[in-house]
């Protein structure tokens, strides 16, 4: 049965639209305590004490612990080392000796009833010294900041580059620069954050419900930090409400509730609400992105020079530094550029640490170099799809060596022809159609733009995956993976695979995910690997499935193997069926039978890129500013789609959250570092009004060689040229006599931009 | 202050008269969630802002997170659940399940219940834009869930002109 | 995400009602539809000890015309005024009836009009309160009373900035009342937001009458941007008198900007800019409706 490329139903919805699925907010286990976080109300001071007073007294309160209390706790550390100079400015699990940021855990407060737990959080007293906060990048910091600083905010230099960039910038017949800025936003999924452990017993473990996206790896730093043998630890993932990046890497507050199970022996609940989602979670993006080109008259890049200055915020957390990495490695994207240097510097400062977001460095980095395109297309006179046809990687090219690497993996395109693909796009959408009813609308007098953008995404192949295939007591096969839902429908996609794989039909299927206990390794559901990964790894599973079945089957029936054929749901011996249930029946019966159990490792030396178009068209209100996007359209290079509509979805969804990112996200903070974006009030996100006309073009013309099935990944290509697309379009709609370098393109930002202008533009009132 | 005060009220959840005691300061979602098991009842901001907790209180939809159970004594409470129509309610989950309205269905039980006050009303499309409007969803870039509430719109106005 | 404790009252009728606040004074909140208070309470923004909740108050909830006065009950829902089925019995005139829906309609969103009051609106004294604007253009008295007695208020003298009126801790507010306007009256209302269903960055209300093509009175007030709403006393003296033909052109553009300016305080170019707007668009609504 061919299931790979069928848009079936997802097996998640019945549970989810039946309300039958728990979200962690709604368990509940016997004699459980619930913790609430006291928080820094400065953005920076020297911290002198944490009154505790009449809190640990108060109705229902049990404990009460400030970071003294668990100062043998190191900190939070990084899932890979860097540069071992880093170490020093991981997260405390709780602030010891100086407050970095408005929202850093200061004290926790333990009792039996999660309003009680408020109530005497607010009897804690924080006691400290104000500082100045430092709240730039390049902020030159003295005595009076903080010693980590030395100097400077600056912590770390990351350069990449190849080629001789010298020469081709002094041999350039026109040299281009822009500046591109980003800023800090964050992925806010609609459940905010939670957790709850629940102690085993006599402390010598815990289960940890509440986390998805990487159980295997927040295992391992749970045991280190709290000294427990790893097998103590149990990660069990639930349902979560998105992840988008930033949900479910490790932060202070699992740490924490874990901590606090282990002491007490009762099992703790944390539930974050969502201002505190907005102080705690992992920010991203604020990036600051200066661009110089060194460009043939045709529009050739002969070299490009990038230099990225990132605000991380006030600590380095699991990612580091890996964000900006990310933006040197794919800035380039689908061009040649010959010659290309890049330096990105981090940050830190008095602000939330920043983290991944869905196309983490990549939204950023397609952002300013398809807006230095149409730089170079605005300076020549040339089309801009002309000027990105002329510097595309050919497919000749292919695999395409960067010759740089990404977080310590060499950067290989691995197939495509973006040619073909742009090419692809601009007929299926029909480019020069959507610029001439552009044209015609604005000969009318309304303001209207169309923008493409080019991007190359990553599927992240860096850690290997493990997977198993278990035939369970009621029949059931189940699918043991260590990667995570997050919403994006990965059950049904690995279902499908090894359904595939066996021949058998949807239903004999269980994913069983994210129980550590269930599954020695996982690298867990990040970049877009998670289908691919996973995926690849129950392809081979379920062929060593399908071969063990067939043995068993055999030797318990007394049959050959070439007599056995497999069928709906078991298999057929000489024309008697035999149910898997029954099967497991007779295993169970047999002293000499082993279950039936395969288990499968896949790993791959190299990433499978996926890439594809953008088209926006925006109408911009010539009085207010407002910007509309009317239609979005994307084609996308997939590879091999395991379920079509599930691709399209990632897709959409990821293009809805770019266009807020485009068009209205940030999150911004008062001189003094008090965070002025707490709530959805201030943190403008797309509602149903500002959806577009989608269309979504997939395309299998390229499958990945870097994987059995050719797979690709899906969740980062809707997002990751959007900020780029939106820009363009808008330029457009001003017939180029604006850039917008700068996201969001608020209405409020635009108008700015207008103000400085010099025909007027910003009296749009006035020119009818 | 502590809670030393508890309130007797009770209503119809569902369709079943709940009584319950509970202390004035827990919302209708708090309750529903964590005092009658309803697995659908998600507060995703307290603030009026989002409408995770979007349920229907004596046939209208209201953010649950703004009210306190106190106030609900006496009222008719649905939830995504059970709506008030079985057969509305299973061609709301085809229509979401069919035009990928989910994703991780944290958002999904408060446009359901935004669905089902849509039907019942028997509002315009574009009046049910409007009204979807009112709840965000950060995953499926909303498209699917307009289709969704297109489609039920659509094949209800076609009942109704038939025979 | 927890308010603090709080005891709750449920008065089923006014006088119980009043009692309670003058027992309770200052450590007393009024609940009306909860769309205000309750997220500062959520936020413990808001910690008050006692909750008069009226929502069983069935008298306040009154909508009627009385002697050419609209007199809408304290706990009358925003709602309300979408809905011709509710206010329809009042034979407003149409112009008026239609500009209280539409206005009511950029309130929040549904579930919010549901269960939000236009007292609660008026006592929470947000700029950004379309209730705030309306009451301020049409000069509506605000009814209040306490243990002691009813007075009445002028909506000018009742709010005193941002946030801020003259109500005590044990006034409650019991209707608001509005001279029904002649059916000639025109208007016109635009609001600009960051995004449709947020609260506004600016908005205007016009109210004009014409004859033959040419305005003769108007009167203009622009809110959300400024601390409470405030009339363009000078673009409604340019525009009396004039061909109504005026409302898209530049002049008008220019006087309405020096007029916003004239309010702006210390107030952006950019917000300044989306006043003017407001301003011309509903200046123009009122014209062609
Ligand atoms: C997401 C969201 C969006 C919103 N958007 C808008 C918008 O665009 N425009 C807008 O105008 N509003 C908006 N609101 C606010 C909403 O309209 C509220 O309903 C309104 O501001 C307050 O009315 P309420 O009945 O809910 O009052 P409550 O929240 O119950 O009370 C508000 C305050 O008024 C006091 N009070 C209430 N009634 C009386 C009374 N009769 N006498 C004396 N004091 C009283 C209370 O004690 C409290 O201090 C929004 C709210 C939310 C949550
Ligand atoms: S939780 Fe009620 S609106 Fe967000
Ligand atoms: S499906 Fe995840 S928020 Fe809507």
């Amino acid at each position: 049965m061919n299931m790979i490329g069928q848009s079936i139903d997802r097996v998640e919805d019945d549970d989810l639209l039946q309300a039958s699925t728990r979200f962690v907010g709604s368990l509940a286990f016997e004699n459980m305590l619930h913790m609430h976080v006291v928080r820094s109300p400065y953005a920076h001071a020297r911290l002198k004490n944490v009154t505790v007073g009449k809190a640990a007294s108060a109705p229902g309160v049990v404990a009460v612990w400030t970071g003294n209390d668990i100062r043998e706790l190191p900190p939070i550390g990084f899932r890979r080392i860097p540069d071992r100079d880093l170490l020093q400015h991981r997260q405390p699990v709780m602030a010891l000796d100086e407050l970095r940021y408005v929202g850093e855990p200061a004290a926790i407060v333990l009792a039996t009833d999660p309003c009680l737990a408020e109530d005497a959080g607010r009897l804690i007293a924080i006691n400290a010294e104000i500082r100045p906060p430092v709240l730039d990048c390049g902020t030159e910091t003295d005595a009076r900041t903080e010693a980590r600083m030395r100097g400077s905010n600056e912590v770390a230099r990351i350069e990449k580059g190849y080629g001789d960039v010298e020469a081709a910038f002094a041999a350039a017949e026109h040299k281009i620069s822009i500046s591109c800025r980003l800023a800090r936003q964050t992925a806010v999924p609609m459940e905010t954050r939670g957790a709850i452990a629940v102690p085993h017993p006599a402390a010598a473990g815990f289960d940890l419900y509440g986390a998805a996206k990487v159980p295997h790896a927040n295992r391992q730093e749970l045991a280190r930090i709290l000294s427990l043998d790893i097998g103590g630890v149990v990660l069990r993932e639930g349902h979560a409400g998105g992840g988008f990046g930033v949900r479910g890497e490790l932060y202070p507050e699992d740490v924490l509730v874990a901590f606090a199970a282990l002491r007490l022996g009762r099992p703790v609940k944390w539930i974050e609400d969502r201002s505190e989602h907005f102080l705690a979670i992992n920010h991203s993006r604020d990036q600051t992105i200066h661009l110089n080109a060194a460009v043939s008259k045709t529009g050739i890049i002969a070299a490009l020079r990038a230099r990225i200055t990132t605000d991380q915020g006030a600590y380095l957390r699991t990612h580091e530094i890996k964000v900006s990495d990310l933006s040197c490695a794919f800035l380039p994207g689908p061009y040649r550029i010959p010659a290309y240097q890049a330096t990105a510097t981090v940050h830190l400062t008095n602000k939330t640490p920043c983290g991944t977001y869905r196309a983490p460095g990549r939204f950023e980095a397609t952002f300013a170099m398809e807006r230095m395109i149409d730089a170079i297309a605005r300076t020549l006179e040339l089309d801009p799809v002309e000027v990105r046809r002329r510097n595309l990687i050919s497919a000749a090219d292919m695999p395409f060596d960067r010759q740089i690497e990404a977080t310590g993996k060499r950067v290989v395109y691995d197939s495509g022809d973006y040619l073909q693909t742009l090419d692809t796009a601009i007929r299926a959408f029909d480019l020069p159609e959507l610029r001439r009813s552009a044209e015609e609308r604005r000969q009318r007098g309304e303001c209207i733009g169309i923008g493409l953008a080019m991007f190359v995404e990553k599927t992240d192949t860096a850690l290997h995956e493990t997977a198993r295939l278990e035939l369970a007591a009621d029949g059931k096969i189940e699918i043991v993976t260590g990667t995570s839902s997050l919403g994006q429908g990965m059950e049904t996609a690995l279902a499908q695979i090894a359904a595939d794989g066996l021949g058998f039909p949807i239903d004999v299927f269980r994913i069983v995910r994210g129980q550590t206990d269930r599954i020695s390794q996982s690298g867990g559901t990040f970049a877009s690997r998670t289908t691919v990964m996973a995926g690849s790894a129950i392809h081979e599973a379920s062929r060593i499935f399908r071969r063990k079945l067939i043995e068993t089957s055999a030797a318990l029936l007394g049959a050959t193997t070439e007599v056995i054929t497999l069928r709906r749901d078991g298999c057929c011996i000489n024309g008697r069926n035999v149910a898997l249930s029954e099967l497991r029946a007779m295993i169970d019966a047999s002293a000499h039978s082993t279950q039936l159990i395969a288990e499968a490792d896949f790993s791959s030396g190299a990433m499978a890129c996926p890439y594809g178009v953008h088209i926006a068209q925006v109408k911009v209100d010539p009085d207010d500013l407002s910007v509309t996007v009317e239609k979005y359209h994307i084609a996308y290079e997939i590879g091999r789609a395991v379920n079509p509509d599930l691709v399209k979805a990632q897709l959409l969804g990821g293009a809805m959250q770019g266009i807020g990112g485009a068009l209205m996200e940030e999150i911004s903070f008062s001189s003094d570092g008090q965070p002025l974006t707490t709530s959805f009030a201030d943190y403008v996100t797309p509602r149903i009004v500002d959806v577009p006309a989608f269309e979504i073009l997939l395309l299998e013309d390229w499958p990945s060689p870097t994987n059995p099935l050719g797979l690709k990944g899906a969740g980062e290509g809707g997002i990751n040229a959007a900020g780029a697309a939106v820009a363009a379009a808008v330029e457009d709609a001003f017939a180029a006599k604006i850039a917008p370098r700068r996201l969001p393109i608020t209405p409020k930002a635009l108008f700015d931009l207008l103000s400085k202008t010099d025909d007027g533009l910003i009296s749009p009132l006035r020119r009818r | 202050m502590e809670d030393t005060e508890l309130h007797t009220i009770s209503f119809t959840l569902n369709g079943v008269t709940q009584r319950l005691r509970v202390a004035a300061r827990r919302s209708l979602t708090d309750v529903l969630g964590q005092e009658c098991g309803m697995k659908s009842a998600h507060m995703g901001c307290g603030q009026g802002d989002c409408g995770s907790c979007t349920v229907s209180v004596d046939g209208v939809p209201i953010r649950g997170c703004l009210l306190f159970a106190v106030q609900a004594d006496g009222a008719d409470i649905r939830t995504a659940e059970a709506l008030a129509n079985p057969d509305s309610l299973a061609a709301i989950r085809n229509a979401f399940k069919k035009h990928r309205a989910i994703q991780c269905g944290y958002c999904t039980p408060g446009f359901m219940v935004l669905a089902d006050y849509i039907l019942r009303n028997e509002l315009s499309l574009d009046q049910a834009i409007q009204t979807l409007s009112a709840n965000l969803c950060r995953c499926t870039g909303y498209s699917p869930i307009v289709s969704a509430v297109a489609d039920l719109l659509a094949a209800r106005a076609e009942r109704g002109s038939g025979p | 995400m927890y308010p603090a404790s709080f005891r709750y009252h449920r008065p089923s009728g006014l006088h119980h009602a009043l009692e309670l606040l003058s027992r309770h004074k200052a450590d007393a909140a009024i609940l009306a539809g909860g769309q205000s208070l309750v997220p500062r309470m959520n936020l413990r923004q808001a910690t008050p000890e006692n909750i008069v909740d009226l929502n069983r108050i069935a008298d306040l909830s009154k909508l009627a015309v009385v002697n050419d006065v609209l007199e809408i009950g304290a706990m009358v829902r925003h709602q309300s005024f979408c809905c011709e089925a509710a206010i329809g019995f009042l034979s407003l005139p149409s112009g008026f009836a239609e500009l209280l829906g539409r206005m009511a309609d950029t309130i929040g969103n549904l579930p919010i009009r549901l269960r939000g009051t236009i007292g609660g609106s008026l006592a929470n004294a947000s700029p950004k309160a379309q209730w705030a604007l309306l009451s301020f253009l049409l000069d509506a008295d605000i009814v209040i009373e306490n243990a002691g007695g009813t007075r009445c208020e002028r909506y000018t003298q009742f709010v005193k900035g941002d946030g801020r009126t003259t109500l005590k801790p044990d006034d409650l507010i019991t209707n608001v009342r509005i001279k029904v306007p002649p059916a000639e009256w025109r208007y016109g209302f635009a609001q600009l937001a960051p995004q449709p269903n947020r609260p506004a960055s600016a908005f205007a209300l016009v109210a004009i009458t014409l004859e033959d093509a040419r305005v003769r009175d108007c009167r203009i007030a622009i809110g959300a941007c400024t601390p409470v709403p405030c009339r363009l006393h000078a673009l409604e003296d340019w525009l009396s008198g004039r061909r109504a033909s005026v409302s898209g052109s530049d002049d008008l553009v220019e006087i309405a900007a020096a007029a916003v300016r004239q309010q702006g305080g210390e107030s952006q170019p950019y917000i300044e800019h989306l006043a003017v707007v407001a301003t011309t668009r509903a200046i123009a609504q009122a014209v062609e409706c």
